[in-house]
């Protein structure tokens, strides 16, 4: 069966070469989720459509009988500069997607949620909260959603001044001590990743700890590779 | 189907076929030209290609192509120093070469990030890079790889990487290019050009 995308606006999140002038692009798509194009002669000439690049937004037509359509038309309409450590930020998200997301698959509320932290990273806002917003917002669409509401077990309401043990595809459960556990945090923390939080340095490392527990069984043996492009060059 | 002739045409044919931009059709066509007209320019091709397989290799100190120990920039002595200009393939040697204007150094990293990929850091040979600088000499590292949004964020991780040496880190200029109209440049490269703008300084 032949299926044919029409139109659709989306997000460029790789390109790779493809034999000669053509090029392998990673889009995601409002309605189709992740969606895998070949751009044949994308690459030729000095031609190469800008807006094939990653970041770029595009209006994309294509159409295939495999998992891998063939890009007819696609129409650039604007693209989002990154630099720095936006751009490494970037990359990431565009990893985070491509390893979690399945193709025709539509989300379109993770659309914007990218669109939203492509837009905070352009604008200079502070990183980790742009990628912790992204993250669970990503959890949430893909069906991982964390609960912050409750106790796994009791059911009870989080309470700021308990401690809870953060259980992947379970949940947060109530713990008596905070023992020295990396997967221990407090209530008032938890609460405060709620509701996006972030000023706090303590709930900023917090957040980082608990998002990379609860990414980590979804992205299986192989490391998001994008992370060591935040190496710490100090000597 | 490709019409088979016979083991040793097929095998020619088959080997030109490694070169880029070229088909079935193409390398059919150079094995029975070179057949047909020219066998001395054959034999010749050959030696050629079994002389650099064998003997062609990285600079040691720019990882340039070639065949000595130092390629011919990193040995000429009238080169500057203090400029090291980084790119991301040998090409890109040849390109800013025939521009002309440029006395320094180079460093080639065969490749760009791309970590979706799976080319990390260490896939670009940036200690090399990082044990050149840090040998001393250099005052000035030119980060001359292409402005795709790899080749930017290759630049990037190699300025975090030699930030602490104590040089200037700067970045080729990207914008409209020359002879460019304004109407055809597409919105991102506008939007750049616009940010890296520069005074012009007027003379009297």
């Amino acid at each position: 069966m032949t299926r044919r995308i029409v139109n659709e606006l989306a997000y460029v999140l790789h390109q790779r070469p493809y034999r000669e002038t053509s090029a392998l692009v990673e889009l995601l798509t409002v309605e189709h989720g992740c969606v895998s194009v070949v751009g044949r002669g994308v690459r030729a000439g000095r031609r190469t459509a800008p807006g094939l690049h990653p970041f770029g937004r595009i209006l994309v037509t294509c159409s295939g009988k495999s998992a891998l359509l063939t890009l007819t038309h696609a129409e650039s309409l604007d693209r989002h500069v990154l630099q720095g450590r936006a751009l490494f930020s970037g990359l990431y998200l565009n990893e985070l997607i491509l390893r979690l997301v399945k193709h025709d698959d539509g989300h379109p509320a993770l659309f914007v949620a990218y669109e939203e932290a492509l837009a905070a990273l352009a604008a200079g806002e502070e990183i980790e909260s742009v990628l912790r917003r992204f993250e669970k917002a990503l959890l949430r669409e893909c069906g991982y959603g964390i609960d912050f509401e409750f106790d796994a077990e009791t059911g009870r309401s989080i309470e700021p001044l308990r401690c809870y043990r953060f259980q992947p595809d379970v949940g947060f459960v109530g713990v008596a001590e905070r023992a020295d556990d990396r997967s221990v945090f407090s209530g008032a923390t938890l609460l405060a990743i709620r509701d996006d939080g972030y000023h706090d340095a303590d709930v900023r490392r917090a957040a980082k700890r608990l998002l990379r527990r609860a990414l980590a069984p979804h992205l299986g043996d192989r490391p998001l590779n994008t992370r060591s492009l935040f190496g710490d060059h100090r000597r | 189907m490709t019409v088979r002739i016979s083991p040793l045409i097929d095998r020619l044919i088959d080997a030109f076929r490694i070169l880029p931009g070229v088909g079935p059709k193409s390398a059919q066509r150079m094995a029975l030209y070179i057949l047909r007209h020219n066998r001395a320019g054959g034999r010749t091709l050959a030696d050629a290609l079994i002389d650099a397989m064998e003997r062609v290799d990285y600079c040691r100190r720019c990882r340039n192509f070639c065949e000595t120990e130092f390629c011919n920039i990193c040995a000429d002595e009238r080169r500057d120093d203090s400029l090291l200009c980084v790119v991301e393939s040998a090409a890109d040697i040849l390109a800013v070469e025939q521009a002309g204007g440029y006395r320094g150094r180079y460093f080639v990293l065969h490749g760009r990030l791309s970590p979706i990929d799976g080319l990390g850091p260490d896939a670009l040979g940036l200690d090399r890079l990082d044990a050149l600088v840090g040998a001393g000499g250099v005052g000035e590292v030119i980060l001359a790889t292409n402005t795709t949004v790899e080749g930017e964020a290759t630049a990037h991780y190699i300025a975090e990487m030699l930030r602490d040496r104590g040089l200037a880190i700067s970045r080729i200029a990207h914008g409209v290019p020359m002879g460019g109209e304004l109407e055809y440049v597409d919105g991102g490269t506008i939007a750049h050009a616009l940010r890296g703008r520069r005074n012009l300084a007027v003379d009297g």
